[in-house]
């Protein structure tokens, strides 16, 4: 039967979304006595269990499948950015059992809310129209705003989450209004409007789209690069990722980046790449945008006293490299270039979680402050010396320094940009990564080289523990092993763009 | 283009015009002969007693979510009964028993929500109940 086809295409959705509700209801099954102890491995575990069946889903995916007349489409770019969202929000799950515990927060909440948005990650990846899209997007949104607030009876956690969702809003309203617009616009083109991706892409082909198509495909734009934190849209990310706990955070920064960079691709894919004579204009646009971005986003960054803030603007820089990676797709439409943001990206969740996972092993137990000023990381390398070791990988992977994942990322999505052309953006891109390497090494100065004495205490967990070194793992293991990466997305993406 | 606005910007015209229009008019001609109870704040019609802005119980914040959650549900199934009539007399490409299912599948995420709910405390009402909600959600 048709519908059993298209539940079995989609099944890592459900699987996931199943395993939040069940998460739930563990939490309210207990004694007669009230509900159960809101903890425990059980929780932890049918998450991890139900993320990792839906990585084995999508590993063993093969060519191109729709499901329900086209809205999701299971193709390379659902699997390669797919895999990446469930592998950011496996480590976050980690890293969030040893958070919640520390603080005495509930957990079955948390790890559902953690698991539907990874679903809404996960449509948004698959998407095969607009509408599809915007769902993704707002499912994972809705619960990435309540990870923001989870520490409720914290007034910096309120702030971050009522930030979030107003930004969050307004940029779903830009969104939603473009693709109003696109609607119409197909619709005076083609005769039919659709917001199916096929269809915007044959409207938008012969270039008889008039101003008000391109404002529309201007403003979706602008919703995304909201989600992604690329500058002018960034202004919301430093507050919101210093108040939200710090689990939420590193999924926020992870997570939600690659889903939105994901649907960004099939947006630019459907509309700017197949549009003849406005491609130029379209690529300098992105090009100038991912400048802005990490070039703000690195001299930001160097001036930041508190280790949140400064990832958070180093998450901003690292949307600027990949937006870089997009304008050379939207220069140079080959699959290449897919693989290449999509293989930088997923060494950027190791890496970011990673580093978010040190920043949590460290955090002041004082409920005032969320934050942890980078001078009191020294120290810690003579103390802790493994977690700092794993916090100088992390760094250098940031900073893009080989034998890591960051430097192949970086090493990916730069050639992408010079195959296309785009030699004066890379050289921009090149400095500005030269001026990022100044912040991250700094915290390697300031963890070995001022003073020994360590009044730091380390929260003691076996789950982050767990989490520090699947991250490590995962940044030199791909760092050191891209091959086997790429001949994977390569299978994938065989076909796409047909 | 334009020309085809025009009647829309006519219209606001007017609207505007018609409202400023009033407002003006009676303003400069009606009679004024205020007194304390006309000064007073309407509510309803009732003499207003108290300072409107009281404090709430935070549970009518939750039974008012709640009530949303299935006010949803109920306007859900309005289009769905036509589209499960449609199917039963064959006029849609879906069969009767799908649809049910599929309505089998939405209620059945809103019963699992509401398990949680109840379970948790949220329809609990009195003092000393509700305390799931607050004793295992409290951050430091």
């Amino acid at each position: 039967m048709n519908m059993l086809q298209d539940l079995g295409t989609i099944a890592p959705l459900w699987i996931v979304a199943i395993a939040a509700a069940v998460v739930l209801l563990l939490t309210v099954t207990g004694g007669k006595s009230g509900p159960a102890p809101n903890t425990g491995t059980h929780l932890v575990m049918v998450s991890l269990a139900a993320l990792a069946a839906a990585a084995w889903l999508l590993v063993g995916h093969d060519g191109t499948k729709t499901a329900f007349s086209g809205a999701i489409v299971v193709d390379g770019v659902g699997v390669l950015f797919g895999l990446t969202v469930i592998a950011g929000a496996f480590i976050a799950i980690m890293l969030a059992a040893a958070y919640l515990t520390e603080h005495g927060l509930s957990q079955g909440e948390y790890f559902a809310l953690v698991l539907l948005s990874t679903v809404g990650m996960m449509m948004l990846a698959m998407a095969g129209d607009l509408l599809t899209l915007f769902i993704g997007l707002e499912t994972m949104s809705l619960a990435v705003y309540i990870l923001a607030g989870y520490r409720r009876s914290n007034r910096k956690s309120q702030e971050a989450a009522f930030k979030y969702f107003v930004f969050g809003a307004f940029a779903s309203a830009f969104a939603l209004f473009g693709m109003a617009l696109i609607y119409g616009e197909v619709g005076r083109v083609s005769g039919s409007p659709s917001l199916a991706f096929a269809a915007i892409g044959k409207a938008y082909g012969p270039g008889e789209v008039a101003a008000i198509g391109w404002i529309g495909v201007a403003l979706v734009f602008g919703g995304l690069a909201f989600k992604i934190a690329a500058v002018p849209f960034h202004m919301w990310a430093p507050d919101v990722y210093e108040g939200a706990p710090t689990p939420s955070t590193g999924f926020m920064a992870v997570g939600v980046k690659a889903a939105a960079f994901a649907g960004l691709c099939r947006f630019v894919a459907a509309t700017m790449v197949s549009a003849e004579g406005r491609t130029e204009t379209a690529v300098l646009s992105i090009e100038i945008i991912a400048i802005i971005t990490m070039v703000v986003g690195n001299l930001l960054a160097v001036r930041q006293t508190q280790i949140k803030r400064m990832l958070a603007y180093s998450s901003v820089a690292h949307a600027g490299y990949v937006l870089l990676g997009v304008a050379a797709f939207v220069a140079n439409p080959k699959p290449e270039t897919i693989q290449a943001v999509s293989y930088y990206l997923f060494g950027y969740t190791a890496m970011t979680l990673g580093a978010f996972g040190v920043v949590l092993a460290f955090e002041c137990q004082d409920d005032r402050r969320l934050d942890l000023p980078i001078s009191r990381l020294s120290g810690i390398g003579h103390r802790y010396s493994a977690t700092a070791l794993a916090l100088v990988v992390f760094m250098l992977a940031l900073a893009g320094i080989p034998p890591t994942a960051g430097f192949f990322g970086k090493l990916a999505v730069f050639s992408a940009a010079v195959d296309a052309g785009r030699i004066t953006a890379v050289i921009i891109a090149v400095l500005a990564s030269a001026v990022g390497a100044f912040y991250y090494l700094r915290i390697i100065v300031v963890m070995y080289m001022r003073g020994s004495d360590c009044q730091e205490k380390k929260v003691n967990s076996s789950w982050l523990a767990a989490g520090l070194w699947a991250c490590a793992g995962l940044t030199i293991g791909v760092g050191l092993l891209p091959e086997s990466y790429l001949v994977f997305a390569k299978r994938v993406l065989t076909g796409w763009l047909g | 283009m334009l020309q085809s606005h025009l009647p829309l910007f006519l219209v606001l015209v007017v609207a505007l015009g018609l409202g400023v229009f009033i407002l003006v008019v009676s303003s400069l001609v009606g009679p004024k002969r205020p007194s304390a109870v006309k000064a007073d704040a309407f509510e309803c019609g009732n003499p207003p007693s108290g300072y409107a802005r009281e404090r709430f119980g935070v549970k009518f914040y939750l039974v008012a979510i709640l009530f949303l959650v299935f006010d949803i549900e109920a306007v859900f199934i309005y289009p769905w009964a036509i589209v499960f009539s449609d199917s039963t007399r064959g006029a849609g490409t879906l069969s009767p028993l799908l649809v049910v299912v599929e309505m089998v599948v939405f209620v059945g995420i809103l019963m699992i929500g509401l398990a949680y709910a109840w379970r948790k405390g949220a329809l609990e009402w009195g003092p000393e109940h509700g305390k799931g909600l607050e004793t295992t959600t409290a951050g430091h």
